[in-house]
C-alpha cells in the first residue's frame, strides 16, 4: 500500500533523507520512530504529496505521491505534527468544511459527519468552537478530519504528542478500532511502549537513513536477542541455576537480583519444561515470567543518537 | 545620593529601557538578508531618480544659458526633494504600521508573551523593544536618503531647514503610527487584523475628522482659525504640505504653529499610546499564562458545562451547513464571526454603522447630497475602502492559513489548486460584497434621483472590474509568495502606489511632466475623480452624452475618448490579475511548512 523506493530529500546542504526504502502492506501498522530531526516527519510530508522528494519515488495504492498528487490525496488522510484549526468554526462545520473539501456529496455530509463524531467520541461536542476544545479533544477532531474522507491510508504525525495518560489511551484505542476496519496507518510517535502495543511493523530512521524494517520478530533476530524468561524461586536460586544451565534447550541462566534472568537457545522453547524440572528438583516456583523486547532497547541499540 | 544618582543614569540607559528584546531583534534582522537587499534596492532606486531626472533636465536645457539651466536645476532640484520627501513620508507609514502589526500578535501566537513575563524582562522593556528594533529599520532608510538629498541641495533651491523639517515630521508620524498598530497588535490574533485597525484608525484622524471639522466650520460660518491651530498641532500631512508650499513659493502663508510643536504633539501622543500598551501588553501575557482573562474563562467553563450537560445554548447550538464553494464558504463564515466576536467589535461596528447612518441622515436632511463635492466625497471614500479591503482581504486569504498552520490541510484535501485559487477570489469577493453592494445601491439610488448622471455607471463600472482584478490578483500572488499577513499587504500596497503614484511622479519630474499626466490616467482613483467632474452636479446630469467632456491630466476628452482610454487600463489591470493568479497557483505548494 505504501512504497518507497529510494527517496532522498535535501535542503540545501542537508541531506533530511538518503535513500529510503519502505514497503507496508494494506492493513499494516507501521510505527515510524527515530531521534528528532532523523526525517520522520519529512518522509510523511513527502507521501502526504505536501513535499517534493530531491530523487527517488513514493507511491501510495500504486499511485506515484508526485505524479499522481490529486489521486494520492483522495486516499490518504494525513495528521501533521502540529496541526491548525480554524478558530471561529465549530466542530461540526470544521468536519463539513473538510467533507466538502474531499468532494463529498451534500446529502451524505451530515451522516458521515455524524459517524466520525460517533466514532471519535465527540458527538457532544458538535457545537462547540474548535478553538475552545482541549488538546486532547484537538487531537481527537484531527483523527476525526482525517477519516472523514474514508481514506485508506493514514498517515499520522506524532498523533498522540502533548497528551495527558487518558487522553493518550483514547487515542490509542481509536487507533485499535481503525485497525479492525482494515486501515493501513503510518504512525510515528515518541512513545515507544505505545507504538509497541499497536503496531504490527516498525521502521526505524537515523539521520535519514533507515536502519530497521520489519517485524518485532525481526528485530529480535537482528538484535541476535532470543527469548529470556524471569524465573522467581522460593529458595536455592544457585541449585536452580545449575539445574538450568544442564537443560539443552536453554543457552544461559544467571541470577539477577530477585530473579533468575533464562535465556533459551535460538528456536528453542519451553516455560513448561524449567518449571517441571525445577519442580522435580525440589524447589519451589513462585513465578514464570518470559521477558519481552522492548521497544525501547531496540531502538537505544540500533541508533546512536545521531541529529541532523 | 550617588547611589540614587547611578540608579536614574541606569533607568535612563536607552539599553535598559529597551532591554534585551531589542537586542534579541536586532541580532535576527542582522541575519536576514532581505534587509541588506531592501536598503540596496532603496538607494538604488533614490540614485536612479535622481540620476535620470538630472540627466533629462541638463539633455534639455544644454543649449540655453547658464543662467537659464541653473535656474531650471533650482526647480528641477525642489521637485526631486519634495518627491522624494512625500514618497517616504507616505511609504514609511505604510511599512511602520506593516512591520509593527505582528510585534505582539507573533509573540502571542507562537506562546512567548508569557514565558517573557516570566522573565525580569519589564513590560516597558517589551514594548519599546520591539518598537525601535523594528523602526530602526526605518530609521536607517531615511538616514539613507538624507546624503541623495544633500546631493540634491546642489542643484539649488532647497533648503536644509525643509530637509530637517520634513524628516523629523515623517520620523515622528512614522513612530505615531508604528505605536498605534503595535497597541492594536496586542488585541489582534493576526497582524492584518492590527494593522487594518490602525489604517483605519490613521485614516478618521487623518482624514475623516478634518473633513468633518472643515465641514462644521463653514457650515455654520466658524472661524478658520481653530481648524487652523487643529490641523497644524496634529496632522502631519497638513505640516508637510504646508512646509512644501513654502519651499515652493517665497510668498506662502507661516503655519499659525512651527512644525516643531506638531512633532512634540506627535511624540507626546506616541508617548501616550505607548504607555497604554505597555499596562494592555501586561494583561495579554497574563492572560496568555493564567489561560483566558477571567471573564472569557467564565464564558468558555460555561460553553464547556452546557456542552458536558448536553443542553447546549441556542446561540452555540446553531450549526451553519457549508454552501457552494467550501472554501468561499469557510472564509466568509469566519470572517463574519471574527467581526462579531468580542463586544468591543460588536460597538465599534455598531457605531460605525450608526455613524453611516446618521451622516447619510444628514445629508438627506441639508440636501447635502445634490452638491457634487458630496457626492464626489461618497463615491471617492467607497472606492478607497474598497480598495483597501480588496487587497488586504486577498493578500491575507493564504498567509493567514499559513499563520493559523492550516494550510497544509487545506493542501492536502482533494480540491486542485485551481479550485483553491478560485475559492480563495470568490472569499475575498464575497467578504468585500459588502462594500460593492453599498457602492452600487449608492450610485443606482442617486442616479435614479438625478444626481449622477447615468453614463458614469459605465465607466465606474470598469474601474470597479480593474481595481478587483488588480488589488485581488497582486493581493493573492504575494499571499502566496510570503510567510506573513503583514508582509504580503506591504507589498501590496507598495505595487499598487509604485505603479499608482511614484512612477508617473518620476516619469513626470524627468519628461517635464508628460509622461506622469499618461501614467496617471491609468490611476483608477484619479480615473474615477475625472468621471465624476463630469458627471456629478444638476448642470452635468441633464446633459446628453455626447455633451459631456471628461477633463483628463492630458486634454478634455469626450464619452466614446473616455472609454477608450479607461477600457485599455482595465484590460490591462484584468491581464495582470490573469498573470498574477498563474504564479500564484505556481507558488502555491511553495513555503507550505515554513515557519511563521
Amino acid at each position: 500500500m505504501i512504497e518507497t523506493k529510494n527517496l532522498t530529500k535535501h535542503y540545501g546542504d542537508l541531506a533530511a533523507l538518503v535513500n529510503l526504502n519502505l514497503n507496508i502492506q494494506t492493513g499494516d501498522i507501521f510505527g515510524f520512530i527515530g531521534p528528532n530531526g532523523a526525517g520522520k516527519t519529512t518522509t510523511m510530508r513527502i507521501l502526504a504529496t505536501l513535499l517534493e522528494p530531491t530523487s527517488g519515488q513514493a507511491f501510495i495504492d500504486s499511485y506515484d505521491v508526485t505524479k499522481a498528487g490529486q489521486k494520492v490525496r483522495r486516499c490518504v488522510g494525513y495528521m501533521p505534527d502540529f496541526m491548525g484549526v480554524y478558530d471561529d468554526l465549530k466542530v461540526f462545520e470544521y468536519l463539513e468544511f473538510f467533507a466538502a473539501a474531499f468532494n463529498i456529496e451534500r446529502k451524505k455530509r451530515k451522516s458521515i459527519v455524524e459517524g466520525v463524531l460517533e466514532l471519535t467520541d465527540l458527538q457532544s461536542k458538535s457545537t462547540t468552537a474548535v478553538d475552545s476544545l482541549s488538546r486532547g479533544m484537538q487531537q481527537r477532531l484531527g483523527l476525526a478530519r482525517v477519516l472523514i474522507h474514508d481514506p485508506k491510508v493514514l498517515i499520522l504525525d506524532e498523533p498522540a504528542s502533548g497528551l495527558d495518560p487518558r487522553a493518550r489511551i483514547e487515542i490509542r484505542e481509536l487507533l485499535r478500532e481503525l485497525k479492525r476496519m482494515n486501515k493501513t496507518i503510518m504512525i510515528s510517535s515518541h512513545i515507544l511502549s505505545e507504538l509497541e502495543e499497536i503496531c504490527n511493523q516498525v521502521g526505524i530512521i537515523e539521520s535519514g537513513k533507515l536502519v530497521f524494517s520489519g517485524t518485532m520478530d525481526e528485530i529480535k533476530q537482528r538484535m541476535g536477542i532470543l527469548s529470556r524468561v524471569k524465573v522467581r524461586v522460593a529458595d536455592q536460586p544457585q541449585q536452580a541455576v545449575e539445574l538450568l544451565i544442564a537443560l539443552p534447550q536453554i543457552q544461559n541462566a544467571t541470577i539477577v537480583g530477585d530473579h533468575i534472568a533464562v535465556t533459551f537457545n535460538e528456536g528453542a522453547d519451553g516455560d513448561g519444561i524449567i518449571a517441571r524440572t525445577l519442580v522435580l528438583g525440589n524447589i519451589d516456583v513462585i513465578s514464570l515470567e518470559p521477558e519481552q523486547l522492548k521497544l525501547d532497547d531496540a531502538f537505544l541499540q540500533l541508533t546512536k543518537g545521531i541529529v541532523n | 545620593m550617588a547611589q540614587i544618582i547611578t540608579n536614574i543614569i541606569a533607568r535612563l540607559n536607552p539599553a535598559a529601557l529597551t532591554g534585551p528584546i531589542f537586542e534579541k531583534e536586532l541580532l535576527v534582522s542582522s541575519r536576514r538578508k532581505r534587509n541588506y537587499y531592501l536598503r540596496f534596492v532603496y538607494l538604488a532606486l533614490l540614485t536612479i531618480f535622481v540620476g535620470y531626472t538630472w540627466y533629462n533636465i541638463v539633455g534639455e536645457f544644454s543649449n540655453d544659458s547658464a543662467v537659464y539651466r541653473a535656474s531650471h536645476m533650482a526647480e528641477a532640484g525642489i521637485a526631486i526633494t519634495a518627491t522624494i520627501v512625500w514618497s517616504q513620508f507616505i511609504m514609511i507609514q505604510l511599512v511602520a504600521v506593516s512591520l509593527l502589526s505582528g510585534a505582539i500578535s507573533d509573540e502571542t501566537n507562537s506562546r512567548t508573551l508569557g514565558a517573557l513575563m516570566t522573565t525580569p524582562i519589564s513590560s516597558l522593556q517589551i514594548v519599546l523593544g520591539k518598537l525601535f528594533s523594528r523602526l530602526l529599520q526605518l530609521f536607517l532608510l531615511l538616514a539613507l536618503s538624507l546624503p541623495i538629498l544633500a546631493i540634491v541641495r546642489v542643484l539649488g533651491g532647497v533648503l536644509w531647514g525643509y530637509i530637517i523639517s520634513s524628516l523629523c515630521i515623517t520620523f515622528t508620524a512614522m513612530l505615531l503610527a508604528g505605536s498605534l498598530s503595535l497597541l492594536f497588535s496586542i488585541d489582534s490574533k493576526k497582524s492584518s487584523q492590527a494593522s487594518g485597525a490602525a489604517l483605519a484608525t490613521l485614516f478618521i484622524f487623518y482624514g475623516l475628522i478634518p473633513l468633518l471639522l472643515t465641514w462644521l466650520i463653514f457650515e455654520n460660518h466658524l472661524s478658520q482659525n481653530f481648524l487652523d491651530y487643529f490641523l497644524c498641532l496634529t496632522n502631519p500631512f497638513y505640516v508637510l504640505t504646508f512646509n512644501t508650499g513654502i519651499m515652493f513659493s517665497t510668498g506662502a502663508a507661516v503655519p499659525i504653529i512651527p512644525w516643531w510643536v506638531h512633532c512634540l504633539f506627535s511624540l507626546g501622543v506616541s508617548v501616550a499610546i505607548l504607555a497604554f500598551a505597555t499596562v494592555r501588553v501586561r494583561k495579554a501575557a497574563l492572560a496568555q499564562l493564567f489561560g483566558k482573562s477571567k471573564k472569557s474563562r467564565k464564558k468558555l467553563l460555561a460553553a464547556q458545562s452546557s456542552n458536558s450537560s448536553g443542553l447546549p445554548s441556542k446561540r452555540s447550538d446553531k450549526i451553519s451547513h457549508v454552501k457552494g464553494h467550501p472554501i468561499a464558504w469557510k472564509d466568509l463564515i469566519t470572517f463574519t464571526r471574527k467581526q462579531t466576536k468580542t463586544a468591543t467589535n460588536r460597538i465599534a461596528g455598531g457605531m460605525v454603522l450608526i455613524g453611516a447612518l446618521s451622516l447619510y441622515a444628514l445629508c438627506f436632511a441639508k440636501g447635502w447630497f445634490k452638491e457634487e463635492v458630496c457626492q464626489f466625497a461618497y463615491i471617492l471614500v467607497y472606492m478607497v475602502v474598497l480598495i483597501i479591503c480588496n487587497a488586504t482581504m486577498a493578500a491575507e486569504s493564504i498567509t493567514s492559513e499559513k499563520e493559523s498552520q492550516t494550510w497544509p490541510l487545506l493542501l492536502n484535501t482533494s480540491l486542485t489548486d485551481w479550485q483553491i485559487i478560485f475559492g480563495k477570489y470568490l472569499g475575498v469577493l464575497r467578504r468585500c460584497l459588502p462594500i460593492y453592494i453599498l457602492l452600487a445601491a449608492h450610485l443606482l439610488l442617486f442616479t435614479l434621483l438625478g444626481y449622477i448622471h447615468p453614463s458614469a455607471l459605465f465607466h465606474l463600472l470598469l474601474i470597479v472590474i480593474g481595481i478587483f482584478a488588480w488589488f485581488a490578483g497582486s493581493g493573492m500572488f504575494f499571499s502566496t509568495l510570503t510567510k506573513k499577513t503583514s508582509t504580503a499587504i506591504s507589498l501590496t500596497i507598495f505595487l499598487s502606489l509604485m505603479l499608482g503614484l511614484f512612477i508617473p511622479i518620476c516619469g513626470g519630474v524627468g519628461t517635464n511632466g508628460d509622461a506622469a499626466e499618461v501614467l496617471f490616467s491609468a490611476n483608477p482613483l484619479v480615473q474615477t475623480g475625472v468621471v465624476l467632474n463630469e458627471t456629478l452636479g444638476e448642470r452635468n446630469v441633464r446633459k446628453p452624452v455626447s455633451h459631456l467632456r471628461y477633463e483628463w491630466p492630458t486634454d478634455k476628452y469626450n464619452f466614446r475618448e473616455t472609454t477608450l482610454i479607461i477600457s485599455p487600463s482595465t484590460f490591462f489591470y484584468l491581464v495582470a490579475g490573469f498573470f498574477f493568479t498563474i504564479f500564484a497557483r505556481g507558488s502555491l505548494r511553495r513555503n507550505i511548512f515554513a515557519k511563521t
